[in-house]
């Protein structure tokens, strides 16, 4: 477990509980070793994971913690957190809309964003601490509401 | 050779209608469980229901839900259902369909909506519900009845024709997607089987089919259900994916 000591609880959970769980979803649903799986690895770029096993890796994710992930929501936020229209053109994104994607997800090395980057290259930024945390973030909601 | 489909799971679409009701027969002789769907009535079920007492199958064996296909939350509840009762579903068969005869150019926009929806899109609907489920187990077999006017005849069918085209491509390209996951998607094509939904088609087509149909007969229902357990089944079709069996006579040669 090398996740990063101040991760290791947000708000009462244990991330590092769910980053354990997640590594066996991840193993389970994308074939991957166990020992390939780094906090900051890209799922897709990285650890070559393809569209078909993170969907299995997200229903993995629904049936283990009783919550629901969307790759599109991502996208949702940042948008929402970039001014009107400037998150991207014709699909690539602009300065504005990758700085807002840095801004969220202080923690993704900058080595994962590729040049010109597509709106459907988001993905690209998910890694195993990501998720984690998504996933955690998500929990303290559902508990709140 | 053994199909070893005994206490299988299997959830059948349109299992009311002809080929539906002869499909549910062949997996309840296999020993398998049938959830049949039924888009409005079960009572429709009848008919099988006195089929299995008589030939002593237990009454067990067969669940049933009413499903509209057209409705997405209509099929996401219902097949959460399922999931919840059966724990695992092994086998789907898409076999709900509306068959619609018109000339193109005098075909309303309710027409095209309809027969898209029921048997294009209903069909995406439900395998899209199913399917996650087979994902998270590694496992499953996915049969649709599609039909040999997706590849030849069918004049006055254009747009059922082509939603059935689409589901022979759809079953190859879904094949790409889901074969790392182990699961196998196939289709069987029938031509004209004698049932009530294609009688209404014959009225006006049939001799024409007949004429294009080399063995110069309709089918029966129960000869189309062979080609579906056998795809169906991990004992005979375990290399299989991605295919469509016509059963059609000859017709789509």
């Amino acid at each position: 477990m090398d996740l990063v000591c101040n991760y290791l609880f947000l708000e009462g959970i244990a991330v590092t509980e769910v980053y354990e769980k997640l590594q066996n979803l991840i193993v389970d649903s994308c074939g991957v070793e166990v020992a390939d799986i780094k906090p900051d690895a890209s799922l897709v770029k990285d650890l070559g994971v393809d569209s078909i096993d993170i969907m299995d890796l997200l229903y993995g994710i629904e049936t283990e913690f009783k919550i629901q992930l969307s790759l599109l929501e991502f996208e949702e936020i940042a948008r929402k957190e970039t001014p009107e229209g400037k998150f991207d053109t014709d699909n690539t994104l602009t300065p504005e809309g990758i700085a807002t994607l840095k801004k969220l997800l202080p923690d993704v090395p900058g080595s994962l964003y590729p040049e010109n980057m597509m709106v459907q290259q988001i993905p690209l930024l998910i890694t195993p601490k990501v998720l984690a945390l998504w996933i955690s973030q998500k929990i303290t909601a559902d508990e709140r509401d | 050779m053994n199909l070893n489909l005994e206490s299988k799971v299997a959830i059948v679409s349109g299992a009311a209608g002809g080929i539906g009701n002869a499909i549910c027969q062949g997996f309840l002789k296999e020993g398998s469980h049938v959830v049949a769907l039924v888009s409005r009535n079960p009572d429709r079920l009848n008919e099988l229901r006195t089929w299995m007492e008589q030939n002593s199958i237990p009454q067990t064996s067969l669940s049933h839900e009413v499903i509209d296909i057209r409705s997405k939350e209509n099929v996401e509840a219902g097949v959460k259902k399922i999931f919840e009762e059966r724990k695992q579903v092994d086998i789907l068969v898409n076999n709900a369909g509306y068959a619609y005869e018109f000339p193109f150019v005098g075909t309303s926009d309710e027409e095209f909506e309809k027969v898209l929806d029921i048997n294009l899109k209903g069909t995406f609907r439900l395998t899209q519900c199913v399917l996650k489920n087979m994902i998270r187990a590694k496992t499953g077999s996915i049969v649709t009845i599609t039909s040999a006017v997706s590849a030849a005849e069918g004049r006055g069918v254009s747009i059922y024709a082509s939603a059935k085209a689409a589901l022979n491509r759809w079953t190859e390209v879904l094949a790409l997607e889901i074969s790392k996951k182990g699961i196998r998607i196939n289709a069987v094509a029938p031509g004209a089987i004698q049932t009530k939904m294609s009688s209404a088609l014959m009225t006006n087509i049939g001799g024409h089919v007949l004429d294009h149909t080399p063995m110069n007969r309709v089918g029966q229902p129960d000869e189309v259900v062979p080609a579906v357990l056998f795809l169906s089944s991990n004992a005979t079709a375990s290399f299989i994916t991605g295919q469509t069996i016509f059963v059609d006579g000859g017709l789509s040669l």
